[in-house]
């Protein structure tokens, strides 16, 4: 009885943070006027992708507008450099917990920088907005917007320890979320469009069938057939029950969160650059622009391999199989092993990587055929985030359940 | 009046990022998306303490910043 109630409380914490998180949005910065700042900015194209991670926080300025963007820009910014800096390699691979530890302190500093400087540039960009622009005004915007961010960490943090799931992704879900009704009505009941009806059937036929090929791409495995030793003796014919299972898409919903956030990068630049060649080149990878596609899916892959390289280490396997003393029918332990790992990951890998982009594609195919506008805002990236965060969270209540199931049966 | 509003304002929200800074996260944040949670780590005392001091601060930030923005 007790295991249930416990993971009720979990539950019920983590919608009160969830809550919390989504309450101050609507907490307006003080002195800007919010009137003139929404109606400018509804146009906005950065806005509005930026809006996707901050759930509309953005085009209001409220005092989490920020979001956790900071935090997963420094992420990546941490996981490119503990790959190039050898001391961060060290910290995060030989030093078990407490290099993490410190790897996880070090990207929220991170945060806290990042989250400072891009504060510190929407004071400026919202001048026209302001009654009263001057120094103290800067200054109240970025501690107000920094410290709102800094929260949003912090409930994240608490939701992964002391909630269900992870904390990072679910407010990301929650801000895609709560952008869906507003998407969905400029979609669907804007007066210009003809029997909306049948575009919206289709559509909800189109929304489905791209869930069900995310779900089937997210939770795709290849089994690799394994041999212990003790198996050998009894028979020649392989337990099919015991494999390798080597996922599909092993990064889960972080390659496309990941690239998405890097997609923001050069409608970021175009704001502050003013060359005019470097701008015309910066606008290919705008989200209207020529390249950006292209951009897109390499980003998606680099993101993919990247991860898969985090997550799986082929070597790792291979010694844990030999220490098992099981091994890959017909392959070598070892060397053989390793390389053999190695070549499927990479296969695994660039399929999961392209099913991803064509996932990515389907809303723009869409727009072309029922000239459906706005399908974008909650394209694909939106919906593989809904999809992959909620498997992941579902997985964990599980494994929390069976866990707990295990711990009092041993009590 | 709106001077000392401010003040505490500005030394509520101060100590609240400098209080979430000292946090000591065992979550790995990002970086350990599907991976397995500690579940069944005690939290220490003075991360309670922290806990709660923070969320003392939190409240207060957010209690502060609706009052001068509606004022």
């Amino acid at each position: 009885m007790s295991q249930k109630s416990d993971l009720r409380n979990r539950i019920i914490f983590t919608l009160f943070l969830l809550v919390l998180a989504r309450l101050g949005i609507f907490i307006p910065v003080p002195g800007i006027d919010h009137d003139a700042f929404y109606a400018s900015v509804e146009k906005n194209t950065l806005v509005n992708f930026l809006n996707i991670f901050s759930g509309g926080g953005f085009s209001t300025i409220g005092i989490f507008a920020l979001g956790i963007v900071p935090y997963i820009n420094s992420s990546i910014v941490m996981q490119l450099l503990t790959k190039i800096v050898p001391n961060l390699e060290k910290l995060q691979k030989e030093e078990g917990e407490l290099g993490r530890q410190k790897i996880t302190q070090i990207t929220r500093y991170l945060a806290l920088g990042w989250a400072t400087l891009q504060s510190g540039a929407i004071s400026i960009w919202v001048k026209p907005y302001v009654f009263n622009w001057n120094f103290a005004f800067v200054c109240e915007s970025v501690l107000a917007l920094t410290a709102g961010s800094m929260i949003i960490m912090w409930l994240s943090e608490l939701i992964t320890e002391k909630g269900i799931g992870n904390g990072a992704s679910l407010l990301i879900f929650q801000n895609i979320v709560s952008g869906l009704p507003k998407n969905f009505t400029q979609s669907f009941f804007d007066a210009s469009y003809s029997n909306a009806s049948l575009k919206f059937g289709l559509f909800i036929a189109i929304f489905l069938l791209m869930i069900i090929i995310t779900i089937c791409v997210q939770e795709g495995t290849r089994r690799i057939k394994i041999i212990s030793a003790r198996q050998l003796g009894k028979s020649s014919i392989l337990d099919p029950n015991s494999y390798l299972p080597l996922k599909l898409n092993q990064g889960g919903v972080m390659p496309i969160v990941f690239a998405s956030a890097s997609m923001a990068l050069p409608s970021y630049l175009t704001q502050i650059i003013q060359n005019k060649t470097l701008l015309q080149i910066l606008y290919l990878f705008c989200p209207n622009g020529s390249l950006y596609l292209l951009l897109y899916c390499a980003l998606i892959l680099f993101f993919s391999y990247f991860y898969t390289s985090i997550v799986m280490n082929p070597e790792d396997i291979a010694i844990n199989l030999k220490k098992m003393g099981a091994s890959i029918p017909n392959i070598r332990p070892g060397q053989a092993t390793i390389d053999y790992l190695q070549v499927i990951l990479n296969r695994l890998t660039f399929l999961g990587a392209s099913f991803l982009f064509t996932v990515a594609l389907i809303p723009f195919i869409i727009e072309k055929v029922t000239q459906i506008q706005n399908l974008r805002g909650l394209g694909a990236t939106s919906l593989l985030i809904l999809v992959g965060v909620a498997i992941d969270t579902a997985k964990q209540i599980q494994t929390y359940v069976i866990s707990k199931k295990y711990d009092s049966m041993t009590k | 009046m709106e001077q000392i509003l401010k003040f505490f304002w500005y030394s509520s929200t101060i100590i609240l990022i400098f209080t979430i800074l000292i946090h000591n996260p065992k979550s790995e944040g990002l970086g350990s998306v599907g991976a397995q949670n500690q579940f069944f780590s005690n939290t220490r005392s003075t991360e309670n303490t922290l806990n709660k001091i923070t969320w003392l601060f939190l409240v207060l930030f957010l209690l502060l910043t609706t009052i001068i923005a509606v004022s």
